[in-house]
């Protein structure tokens, strides 16, 4: 197996998904969660649809926004969630009072409507949240770089522990981090996944996770450069994948086999969380495998060509 | 690490103990009373969440913690008089907010309206040409009343009673407020300085009555009247033996959850969950064979641990908190799974069983460190910047990849060299594909 020799392929087809998820990223919006734009979430259970008592020619969402304006002053969006008889509506920040007022005025003509959750969030919280959030993907990143330039810091020439380390972490940002949010921005806009607290958390945790197979790949490389010198550098490094591909590959199937067994069984609200991991942990070992030590590869050349030339 | 009698006695007493604190029925076996449960986090149980911003603007930066633990102090006080069963109330770092989570709560806006207000009662006397007009009450305006430096802090006791002397079926309340030694002294002086003018009583600016002096008044206790009825009434007594909030709060969040939904998320996550963990042990035994069904006795063992452990601390468990746990079994096997893959090439490059064991384990053991100490660093980070819902997911995830390394390098591999040491060592097919025994 050559993987070194079709480097070409692999980050040719990276650059095209990545240059598609920026595309992505910029021109569908994303569906930010409460928690980072403030307003309300309110959901609630309506009862079953013998027990309505609507005014002719109205249906349950026209229901509901109309009594929510009435009630409240604001405009709510309502959504179906998960089954016909529960539904969420969203709309400015309300108050506790002007809640509790709306769902009595609309017991009227939806006699078992219940409260099932009511989140309320002031605008000025979700500014601090995104601020706060850039700032931990920074922080992680950068703290993850100087790790691995300290865990190989006794890598043998020709290369040295900050490629390693940059190498690893650029495959990270640039690749995992920005495919995942333009896959993201597409599940936003066609199928309602919110960029809230959740997501980040996920993005975060991939962070930490996608290194893994890197590592597990540049632990093998630089024990066959010790064993073997730096000469043939490509096929050292061309051995070291294939000699990890398999436990790559397994270690990330495990962990894919349960997070699809959350997504597909763990409910609504941790969907698009669970979802964004399995699709980052896939990501994450591709990159390991077909860019991270590629990429090292390239940047050895590059130094070498540069000492030529000098 | 140790030597293999004490890795042994180690894993037993670990196994024991989780089993202990896991299962309510082992516990009643040995004899312990105590019943060990896991803490529900808001999400689960249900409840409501309320974030305050704290004014700090006008409190000087040295002391700006002590006010926003005066201010979690004094919502403690308040909520205790709701009765709402282990409530929480916390300050960010910055001092910034305070978080008070109240589970199972059914009045809500009764505790928002009890709990966010400053409650500063302030009795001013009046000055002529401002607040008074020959004597004569003149101005509900705080501004146009002088501060005499008697406040809820002089107070040691109010109580709500009923105006005396009504022949009315429904008397009005008032509230009875008792004074300290220097709250009377201050109030006599006051009231002496004032005979035949008015006194005014404000709470948080807002004028509630203005009762007229008719004497010098030598006593321990005072008597306020404003317009209660009996709700607000309490709700002010309760707030004044609580103490006034140091600075304005105001609420920034708010989230309610009903109990069904959580319920409902909990069942769907322990099936996920369930499911995840019979997925993996399938996968580990057809792939790796006998290692790998010994790695997923070692797994259930990693379940059991990391439970008990979030019992033990206690971790309050939230729904991301369950994703955080179910995840880490997925991760927790990846440690196997290199040392099974190292352990197969030592195997196929002839190697002898116990020492490709060993090799395997020792082989293994930096990409372990490294790729599990990068998870362990972003975990961290979330901790470190994360809102509750982040921590409780930063917290399981961090201990379970903690617990996962060390069932990984001793239980597995204590387990494994174990049975090594049988007959079953001379299957060496069972051990790895593609050796022959």
């Amino acid at each position: 197996m050559n993987i070194i020799k079709a480097t070409k392929i692999w980050l040719g087809v990276s650059s095209v998904l990545v240059v598609l998820s920026l595309v992505c990223i910029f021109t569908f919006r994303y569906h930010l969660g409460i928690d980072f734009s403030g307003g309300t979430a309110l959901e609630v259970e309506v009862g079953n649809a013998s027990t309505y008592q609507l005014p002719a020619d109205t249906s349950v969402s026209q229901y509901l926004i109309a009594t929510y304006r009435a009630s409240t002053g604001q405009e709510a969006v309502a959504q179906v969630a998960g089954s016909s008889e529960r539904w969420i509506l969203r709309s400015k920040s309300i108050t506790n009072e002007q809640k509790n007022a709306w769902l009595s005025s609309a017991r009227a003509g939806l006699p078992n409507l219940s409260e099932l959750q009511f989140s309320s969030v002031s605008p000025t919280i979700g500014s601090e949240v995104v601020r706060k959030a850039i700032l931990a993907i920074i922080v992680a990143m950068l703290a993850i770089l100087l790790y691995l330039a300290y865990a190989f810091r006794k890598v043998p020439r020709p290369t040295n522990s900050w490629r390693f380390g940059a190498t690893a972490v650029i495959a990270l940002l640039a690749h995992d981090v920005i495919i995942l949010l333009g896959v993201y921005a597409l599940l936003s806009h066609f199928f309602g996944a919110e960029v809230d607290n959740m997501f980040i958390t996920a993005l975060l945790t991939l962070l930490g996770f996608s290194v893994h197979d890197t590592i597990v790949t540049y632990d093998r490389l630089r024990e066959n450069l010790i064993k073997r010198g730096a000469v043939h550098f490509e096929q050292t490094v061309n051995d070291s994948i294939v000699e990890t591909i398999t436990r790559s590959i397994n270690t990330t199937f495990t962990l894919v086999l349960v997070l699809l067994a959350m997504t597909l069984m763990g409910g609504r609200t941790t969907f698009f969380f669970t979802l964004s991991l399995l699709i980052g942990v896939i990501l994450g070992t591709y990159s390991s495998i077909f860019i991270a030590s590629p990429l090292l590869l390239m940047w050895q050349n590059a130094v070498e060509r540069k000492k030529v030339v000098q | 690490m140790f030597g293999r009698i004490t890795t042994i006695s180690l894993i037993v007493i670990a196994l024991l103990g989780a089993a202990i604190v896991d299962f309510p029925a082992v516990a009643k076996f040995v004899g312990l009373k105590q019943d060990f449960k896991i803490r529900e986090g808001l999400d689960l149980q249900g409840g409501t969440q309320l974030v305050y911003q704290t004014d700090l603007s006008k409190v000087a930066a040295a002391d700006q913690a002590n006010a926003a633990q005066g201010v979690v102090e004094v919502i403690d006080r308040r909520v205790n008089a709701l009765g709402v069963t282990e409530p929480s109330i916390q300050k960010t770092r910055d001092n910034s907010r305070v978080i008070v989570e109240l589970p199972g709560i059914k009045n809500i806006d009764e505790a928002i309206k009890l709990i966010g207000e400053t409650a500063q009662l302030e009795f001013r006397e009046g000055i002529e040409g401002k607040s008074l007009k020959d004597g004569k009450f003149n101005s509900e305006n705080y501004d146009d009343w002088q501060d005499v430096g008697l406040t809820g802090a002089h107070f040691s006791k109010a109580e709500v009673q009923f105006k005396q002397g009504q022949t009315a079926v429904v008397s009005e309340p008032e509230i009875s407020i008792q004074f300290d030694a220097e709250g009377r002294k201050i109030f006599a002086d006051v009231t002496g300085r004032n005979v035949n003018k008015p006194l005014a009583i404000f709470l948080d600016k807002k004028l509630l009555s203005a009762p007229n002096v008719n004497e010098k008044i030598d006593s321990e206790s005072a008597v306020i009247t404003g317009n209660f009825d009996l709700k607000s009434a309490k709700t002010l007594a309760i707030q004044l033996n609580a103490g006034a909030l140091p600075v304005p709060i105001t609420l920034v969040s708010q989230n309610n959850i009903g109990a069904t939904l959580g319920t409902e998320a909990v069942q769907k996550s322990v099936v996920a969950g369930i499911l995840g963990l019979l997925l993996v042990m399938l996968f580990m035994w057809i792939y790796y064979r006998l290692p790998g069904f010994l790695a997923s006795l070692a797994l259930v063992f990693y379940a059991m641990l990391t439970i008990a452990i979030f019992i033990a601390v206690p971790v309050t468990l939230t729904l991301a908190g369950i994703a955080g746990f179910i995840l880490s079994i997925g991760m927790a096997i990846d440690a196997n799974i290199l040392i099974f893959e190292r352990m197969k090439e030592e195997l196929r490059s002839g190697a002898p069983l116990i020492s490709a064991i060993d090799t395997g384990f020792n082989r293994a053991w930096s990409s372990i460190r490294d790729s599990n100490f990068s998870s362990l660093i972003t975990a961290m980070i979330l901790y470190y910047f994360g809102s509750g819902l982040i921590r409780g997911f930063a917290v399981t995830l961090g201990i379970g990849i903690l617990v996962s390394m060390f069932t990984a390098l001793t239980v597995t591999h204590t387990i494994l060299r174990g049975v090594a040491g049988t007959s079953l060592k001379n299957k060496l097919g069972w051990w790895a594909g593609g050796v022959k025994g």
